[in-house]
């Protein structure tokens, strides 16, 4: 039986931040009842056609906010899953969470429901960043979660972080980092800020009133962070994740899923699957979402592709190790490993892409790893100039 | 028909002034394209004509009207209005013996209305002035009208005034071509003359022949020959344009339409040429046109090396339909494998770098357009070169000779500071000035013509707030203090950017150049070194610093399509590039000497 990972998005926020552009809203509150019912009813009739194939290692709520939904709802989601799918008992079930959501009755929800991994979306220490991002939590609250959880049993929780906004500087990035870490996480996430056209972070940018973030700057982040996290005892998995080195793998299992390209369902809107060599998306809107799915009952059998399905793409063998090699390089320990992709496509990396990889080392962004795990992986360079490596790999 | 039914006209004016327009209405008052099929402008069918509003080729069509009884037959040349295809109007003159004169009465007479009049006078058509655009209220019809009168020697209130936009007295211009202006003359019965005057190319049929017969007549059973080159071409098709093409059985004395004579290069067929029967060949050609000759060069390559091949093949087709472009393989250290094209002007050019791209789908990079120099070396010798690569060393040279023109611009008086300050700043000379109107003013200049391809007009609509018109011809060769402008990149010379500037300014070009450059060109992997040189000396130089930053951020929920997408997209910005050495430059660097800003 295969593995596979269960994504589950949900689409709502409180508040949109300045810098979002993700599939979320922050006016379709009235729905998430309904949402929560009908996602149910998506995962038992989708189990109908999955759950002989797999077994489930991960669960990861995604958003938009989780957190911001009532407790039972997630607690009603996770049983569904549990109740159709052969989910495993060890399974590592991870939930997105703002700061401000995490009060003392939901995380006993939430722990009681099987959550043991904590996503929090601190993003900064310094209240000016987080107001300039329009996030809704102060840093204080940030302190008050983690207390919150760990009253709660749950010691397992990362923080994301972003670096390169507008009129931040070294010194408040390092104070932002150091006060992560004083909350004693057991992983760490740093995003560099994206500015998303059509955001009102962008328009702000457009207009003068935000300075455009320095991205030599931003570089010096970066590497700075990287320095500064090995000294203290986290090792950096994936160009943006960290994790701390003890006994206990404190990777997350469920990103790996996707960084290694393998099988997961994903479920509610705009939900993404991969499955073998078939990778759809479920329709983006709540409202159309809710009312295709209104239309069968749990019990229907429905065939694949599903017909709440916007998107559904046989790739290419050619594609497939394109995608594989984009996402494998993301982990910057064990890189693409050559046994695995011989494994899944029959021939080693090192002959489809022998020119790729002979001039991305030559321009010091790439490396051999020898030995038993013969792999290709960045180099500490290549870790801020990923696409540069990754568009080679990928088809013209 | 008979002779004295028929009427050969053409629609001539400066640019927009409305002769395409113009030209819809009598389609539509003769009934040849009906109220449904009507698009504006609808003679101007390419593409890139319709997008741009503006006519490229002169097209020729065939419309029958009725008056007082008796049906007529008009044929109608359209022409184009930009300075850059004068040479289109003078060939379709040739085959008429009357042009309606348009005149824009909120613009006033400008320069390609006195140019294309000239031309017009100089093949003694009568002229039938026309007032456009009334409809407008910012148009000042008297005022115009006298001008025009004085221009012309005749009453300013015998001028028709209409809107070729909703027809207003248009009818009135058809009245007037059929009364004031002369049916052809000609007979049937003396041996074939038909002057080619324009061509297009069809993959069927053949090099297609626009002819005005002047004598005799051609039908399908005629067994033709091209005077000039004794090339034989039988007919596949002999027509007139309907707007399209529409086969007819025969072509006499007096008419204009097409032969299709399945030739396959325009060298057979020349625009200019007379066609005969060789049957019963006549005696003398008719007199033909002066080739135009291209003023501006620049090497066209593909940004793939591996589209070599379809470049060529596109050119080629390009010019079976425009025989004033000019193209010759050439070679760059930088670039490779492409061709030299010369081309008319700077608008000529920028429409073929358009076709390429979208009627071809090339990815194609132009170098900086320069003029023809001569060369004037110690041992006496003389070359031409249209490429500053092609420069020989300085130590050989005696004398560099660049290209002066006269130039004529049209402004109203109250720019002449800035047009006389712009002139003089492009080392211009000033000659003459002449008052056509109480408040517009022609100036007179002399102008190196390289002055005048480096975003001259641009300029000078910007500091006239596009008031101004100018026209230009070549005047003669002048000897001047010229160097070669190099640019290094990484600290080797590409040759593709390199220009030939005058000595006086090559210093501050050489700083404003890698300014530019130093913004065109994106960050790479390493730094960028950008340097220019002249007489062996570096005068400026910046640095592109590495890219340290390139990542995308985070996947969410594993939607990897999305990525995938952005990667591509990125991917295919930077094939779009040219590599010189290991160095990406975007298409753009290579034209950035136009594109100088003053600071
Ligand atoms: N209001 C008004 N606009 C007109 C009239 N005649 C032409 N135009 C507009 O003027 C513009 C130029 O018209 P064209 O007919 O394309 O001019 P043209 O002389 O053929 O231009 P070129 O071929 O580029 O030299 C178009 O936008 C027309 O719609 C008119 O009588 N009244
Ligand atoms: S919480 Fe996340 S998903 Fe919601 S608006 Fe903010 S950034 Fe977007
Ligand atoms: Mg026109």
């Amino acid at each position: 039986m295969k593995e596979a990972g269960v994504y589950i998005h949900i689409p709502f926020c409180k508040s949109r931040c300045q810098y979002c552009d993700f599939n979320t809203s922050a006016r379709l509150e009235t729905f998430i009842p309904n949402y929560c019912l009908n996602l149910v009813k998506e995962i038992q009739i989708s189990s109908r056609i999955f759950q002989k194939e797999c077994s489930i290692g991960s669960i990861y709520f995604g958003g938009g906010t989780p957190s911001y939904l009532p407790a039972n709802c997630i607690q009603a989601v996770i049983q569904a899953i549990q109740d159709s799918f052969n989910v495993s008992s060890q399974a590592e079930i991870s939930m997105e969470a703002n700061p401000a959501d995490i009060i003392p009755s939901k995380a006993a929800i939430w722990h009681a429901a099987g959550i043991n991994r904590l996503s929090i979306g601190m993003q900064s220490a310094q209240n000016v960043e987080l107001k300039m991002l329009g996030r809704r939590h102060r840093f204080k609250e940030v302190v008050q979660a983690v207390n919150i959880l760990r009253t709660a049993g749950i010691e397992n929780y990362n923080l994301d972080l972003m670096f390169g906004l507008p009129h931040q500087n070294m010194q408040s990035w390092q104070g932002s980092v150091t006060k992560a870490l004083d909350l004693a996480p057991t992983h760490l996430s740093f995003y560099a800020l994206t500015v998303e056209e059509g955001t009102p972070l962008a328009a702000e940018i457009q207009t003068n009133i935000l300075p455009t973030p320095d991205e030599d700057l931003a570089a010096e982040m970066y590497e700075w962070a990287m320095d500064f996290l090995a000294e203290q005892g986290f090792e950096q998995y994936e160009i943006s994740n960290w994790a701390k080195k003890d006994e206990v793998d404190y990777r997350c299992q469920h990103n790996i899923l996707y960084w290694r390209n393998r099988d997961y369902l994903g479920f509610g809107a705009a939900a993404h699957s991969h499955v073998g060599d078939q990778r759809w998306e479920n329709g983006t809107r709540v409202p159309e979402y809710i009312q295709m799915l209104s239309r069968f009952s749990e019990n229907k059998k429905v065939n694949f592709p599903l017909p709440w399905f916007e998107t559904c793409t046989k790739l290419t063998s050619a594609e497939d190790m394109g995608e594989t090699a984009m996402m494998g390089l993301r982990l910057v320990e064990e890189g693409l490993r050559d046994d695995l992709f011989q494994e899944r496509f029959g021939k080693s990396l090192f002959e489809v892409y022998k020119e790729q990889i002979n001039e991305l080392v030559r321009l010091g962004l790439l490396e051999v790893v020898e030995g038993e795990a013969h792999a290709i992986r960045l180099t500490k360079r290549g870790r801020l100039l990923g696409n540069q490596v990754f568009m080679r790999f990928l088809m013209d | 028909m008979q002779l004295t039914q028929k009427r050969n006209f053409c629609i001539i004016a400066h640019v927009d002034h409305g002769k395409s327009t113009l030209a819809d209405r009598l389609l539509q008052m003769t009934g040849l394209i009906s109220e449904r099929d009507m698009v504006n402008q609808v003679l101007d069918n390419m593409d890139l004509e319709r997008e741009k509003g503006v006519t490229i080729k002169a097209s020729a069509v065939r419309m029958e009207y009725q008056k007082d009884g008796s049906i007529y037959e008009l044929n109608l040349i359209d022409t184009p209005g930009h300075v850059d295809f004068s040479y289109e109007v003078s060939r379709s003159l040739i085959a008429c013996e009357g042009a309606v004169l348009v005149v824009d009465a909120t613009q006033g007479i400008e320069a390609q209305t006195l140019a294309n009049l000239y031309l017009a006078l100089e093949s003694d058509l009568v002229i039938i002035p026309v007032l456009n655009k009334i409809d407008l209220p910012s148009a000042h019809a008297d005022e115009v009208a006298e001008d025009v009168g004085n221009l012309l020697g005749c009453d300013p209130d015998s001028i028709i005034r209409i809107s070729a936009k909703t027809g207003i007295n248009v009818q009135q211009v058809l009245d007037a071509i059929i009364e004031r202006i002369p049916p052809p003359s000609g007979n049937e019965e003396d041996p074939l003359k038909a002057l080619i005057f324009d061509s297009h190319y069809d993959s069927y049929k053949g090099v297609i022949a626009y002819v005005r017969i002047f004598s005799g007549k051609a039908d399908m059973k005629g067994k033709f020959l091209l005077m000039s080159n004794k090339v034989n071409a039988d007919p596949i098709e002999i027509g007139v344009f309907a707007p399209n093409m529409k086969p007819i059985d025969v072509l006499s004395a007096g008419d204009v339409g097409y032969i299709a004579t399945g030739l396959k290069t325009v060298k057979e067929c020349r625009v200019g040429d007379t066609l005969t029967d060789r049957n019963n060949p006549a005696e003398y050609s008719l007199p033909g046109y002066k080739h135009p000759k291209p003023m501006v060069f620049a090497g066209v390559y593909p940004v793939e090396g591996e589209d070599y091949d379809d470049l060529k093949d596109a050119l080629a087709k390009l010019q079976l339909n425009d025989a004033s472009f000019v193209y010759t393989p050439e070679t760059s250290q930088a670039l490779n494998f492409g061709f030299r094209c010369g081309f008319l002007g700077l608008f000529h050019m920028e429409i073929f770098q358009e076709r390429l791209e979208r009627e071809y789908d090339l990815d194609i990079v132009l170098t900086a357009p320069t003029v023809e120099y001569r060369v004037v070396l110690h041992n006496g010798e003389e070359i031409l070169i249209d490429s500053p690569a092609l420069l020989p060393d300085e130590s050989t040279i005696e004398e560099i000779q660049e290209p002066w023109m006269n130039l004529a611009i049209f402004t109203p008086t109250e720019f002449y500071g800035a047009v006389m300050e712009l002139v003089k700043r492009r080392l211009g000379i000033f000659i003459t000035q002449e008052y056509p109107s109480p408040n517009r003013v022609q100036l007179n200049f002399e102008l190196p013509l390289s002055e005048m391809i480096i975003d001259f007009f641009d300029e000078l609509k910007s500091k006239t707030r596009g008031y101004a018109s100018m026209d230009y011809s070549f005047k003669e060769y002048r000897a001047s203090n010229l160097v070669k402008l190099e640019v290094l990149i990484g600290g080797e010379p590409v040759d593709a950017l390199a220009s030939i500037v005058h000595k006086d300014s090559a210093y501050h070009l050489g700083q404003r150049l890698v300014t530019k450059l130093k913004e065109l060109i994106p960050r790479q992997l390493f730094d960028v070194a950008i340097q220019a040189s002249a007489d062996g000396r570096i005068i400026s130089r910046a640095n592109v610093k590495a890219v340290r930053k390139d990542v995308l951020a985070k996947c969410y929920g594993g939607d990897i399509t999305r990525k995938k997408k952005l990667l591509e997209k990125q991917k295919k910005g930077k094939k779009r590039m040219k590599m010189v050495g290991n160095v990406e430059i975007p298409q753009e660097a290579f034209m950035a000497i136009l594109k100088l800003e003053d600071e």
